[in-house]
């Protein structure tokens, strides 16, 4: 799964791409040719274009082009001091050196910090900046990413190139994931670690892979880098099994229509005592619906050992509630 | 006053046309941005000023009305495609005349026997469009239209080389042909079929003895071209077609693949001034008004170029060339008539007689 999500919109990643897309259809349901009829009136569509020509300024001076070994890619400034908001699969391995060129054609040298494997977030920094660098803020309002929403993407999409310069999209968010967006903004290669702005202006997307449809453009929310942010500016690279307190369930489970089921239960843990068995639906923790297999996996990494969590299951189409006290990861 | 068939204008144009290209093919249905209610009134404005053209019984493509008394402009290199080209005007179906081809532009001005249609206004000061502006591209007759933004700078799009994909020996003494060594993958070459091991012996009917005359054919083509090859293989001859590809992007699987893409249009280089727009378009549509929000008349839809582009020509860079096309259409038409009156067309044609 950490493969498939950190492969992605690269000129020479297309075999791993096509199964992305793949992949991707399973895991989130596609939206209908119905939900793209809009009936935006002509004072709102003014409205966004004033928006949009508003900050197109700042927004572009903040977008630049990386340039590595491997192929070209987008970045955006968050800080005066340098530190880019990227890709995963841009930055690559952290400790690296890479080419930024600016909007302008001025170039700096950066050195890529950490990544977070599930979500495709990266992160890297200029190193020795001139003076205070042009820079975006992080949208910290939520709704701005909700479905339905105006946007806007900027990015280099096919590579860099001076004539045409940073090519902007705008369009609006067709769904909302915890690590993923999903918007009508058609991204290519070469746009992959660019950002997503709302209509402040503030960035609320990392353009990260792309599907076969115009629709399929998805970018990294927001969510990942505030969660990882300390650990991604310390150069980790942040998988699946790697972070969290280490609350420890002990359950293997597959995704199900209305949750998980469980298809093992490991000896000696945790959902072993509270009495959790195969076949078991858990619907929900803590009154929280799980959204799959990651949804419930995201969650019990925030838990601590002897914390307790209540769990929503089915079994035999009755539905019953257990506590369950977290036991400890083991290393 | 003779009437050209119009095999034969889609003859003249086949001549003219930059590339002259077969395609065949289906790709995912483009998710157009429909449009509301309200936009929908400055679409059917918009269609009113856009024609349908036919081949027999299949829509083809649009062309753009820009006299009341039937002068319209396409895209010239894709009417070139098409047999035999009949323009929709109400219930009937009428073959256009050619008027004038304006290669440079990659536009044809044609005439349909008509009055009162109406037509595009040209502005007189024009403000030009910057990124950020949303631009409605008008549809057909069914009165759809797409909405995006311009997504980059207006600028010029440089010709491109045109490329094959395939690495060549350099042939020994008394060898005819030339050796295929290897084959970019995702090429044409690798499309048409070309591996290792094949011996090229002509390029539309002329033979090849060295690398050199390779070179110098597939360059003397045009990006999107179709080429016919003959080719030996195992002692076995046989003939192969295939489409040229702009070198930039050659091999290059995502700016290539049809499935990322779409259709796309058969040229999308050398154009003097573009504006680049994120309308996600059927290529069917290039030739169709591009609109601002209020209305107004922005350019011609001329390339559909990738998942991200369409290119349009502003409407400044074939004002002129267009207007003087039938200025003096209208006058050789007066003149062969004999009449003394003649329609003064917007240069004031009627001075010049």
């Amino acid at each position: 799964m950490e493969a498939i999500l950190s492969a992605v919109i690269r000129s020479n990643l297309f075999p791993s791409l096509l199964a992305l897309v793949l992949i991707s259809q399973s895991l989130m349901i596609g939206i209908s040719r119905a939900d793209l009829i809009s009936d935006e009136s002509i004072e709102e569509l003014k409205s966004v274009q004033e928006k949009v020509k508003r900050q197109l300024e700042k927004s572009m001076a903040a977008t630049v082009a990386i340039v590595s070994t491997s192929g070209m890619g987008t970045g955006v400034l968050v800080s005066e001091d340098g530190l880019i908001l990227t890709a995963g699969h841009v930055s690559m391995k952290p400790g690296q050196q890479m080419q930024i060129v600016f909007a302008d054609g001025k170039k700096a040298k950066a050195e890529t910090l950490g990544r977070h494997l599930l979500s495709d977030a990266g992160m890297m920094r200029i190193v020795k900046p001139k003076g205070p660098l042009p820079y975006v803020e992080l949208e910290d309002d939520a709704s701005a990413s909700d479905a339905g929403k105006w946007c806007f993407a900027l990015g280099h999409p096919g590579g860099r190139d001076a004539d045409r310069g940073i090519v902007l999209r705008v369009g609006r968010v067709l769904q909302k994931r915890k690590f993923k967006i999903k918007t009508s903004c058609e991204l290519m290669g070469g746009d992959s670690g660019g950002p997503l702005f709302s209509m402040n202006g503030k960035v609320m997307g990392i353009h990260s892979f792309i599907g076969g449809e115009f629709t399929d453009n998805y970018h990294v929310t927001m969510d990942p880098f505030h969660t990882h942010w300390d650990a991604m500016q310390d150069k980790e690279v942040v998988t699946l099994a790697g972070y969290g307190k280490g609350g420890f369930l002990g359950v293997r489970t597959n995704n199900h229509e209305t949750g998980v089921i469980v298809s093992e239960v490991v000896e000696g843990s945790a959902a072993e005592d509270a009495g959790l068995q195969v076949g078991d639906i858990v619907l929900s923790i803590d009154g929280t619906l799980i959204k799959g297999y990651l949804g419930f996996v995201e969650y019990l990494r925030q838990k601590s050992p002897n914390e307790v969590i209540e769990l929503d299951i089915l079994r035999d189409e009755e539905q019953k509630s257990l506590n369950v006290t977290l036991g400890e990861r083991k290393k | 006053m003779t009437k050209i068939p119009s095999q034969i204008l889609s003859a003249i144009l086949r001549v003219w046309a930059c590339c002259v290209f077969i395609t065949n093919v289906q790709a995912a249905e483009e998710d157009d941005r429909k449009l509301g209610l309200e936009l929908q009134k400055l679409a059917a404005l918009g269609s009113d000023r856009v024609l349908e053209i036919f081949d027999a019984n299949q829509t083809r493509g649009v062309a753009t009305i820009v006299s009341e008394d039937g002068y319209l402009i396409g895209k010239q290199s894709d009417l070139a495609q098409i047999d035999e080209i009949l323009i929709r005007l109400g219930s009937k179906k009428i073959p256009p005349r050619l008027v004038e081809l304006l290669p440079s532009l990659d536009l044809v001005v044609i005439k349909v026997p008509a009055h009162g249609l109406d037509s595009i206004s040209w502005k007189k000061e024009e403000k030009a469009v910057t990124m950020g502006d949303w631009l409605v591209s008008v549809g057909s007759k069914k009165k759809e239209a797409s909405l995006g933004v311009v997504s980059a700078k207006t600028r010029e799009i440089k010709p491109s080389r045109a490329a094959l994909g395939i690495r060549m020996s350099t042939p020994t003494a008394n060898e005819t042909g030339v050796g295929i060594l290897g084959v970019v993958p995702n090429s044409p070459a690798q499309r048409a079929g070309l591996a290792a091991g094949d011996k090229l012996l002509s390029i539309d009917n002329e033979n090849v003895a060295s690398p050199a005359d390779v070179k110098r054919l597939i360059t003397a083509s045009a990006p999107g071209q179709a080429i016919v090859i003959e080719i030996e293989r195992k002692g076995r001859r046989f003939s192969v077609s295939a489409s040229l590809e702009d070198a930039s992007i050659l091999g290059n699987p995502m700016e290539t693949s049809q499935v990322l893409n779409g259709r796309t249009s058969l040229r999308r280089v050398d154009f003097p001034q573009v504006i680049q727009h994120d309308t996600p378009l059927s290529p069917d549509l290039m030739g169709g008004a591009l609109l601002d929000l209020d209305g107004n008349f922005v350019g011609i839809n001329i390339a559909r170029v990738n998942r991200f582009t369409t290119y349009a020509l502003p409407a400044h860079v074939f004002a002129d060339a267009v207007q003087r096309a039938i200025s003096e259409d209208r006058q050789r038409r007066a003149a062969a008539r004999g009449s003394l009156l003649v329609p003064i067309g917007p240069q004031g044609s009627a001075k010049n007689l």
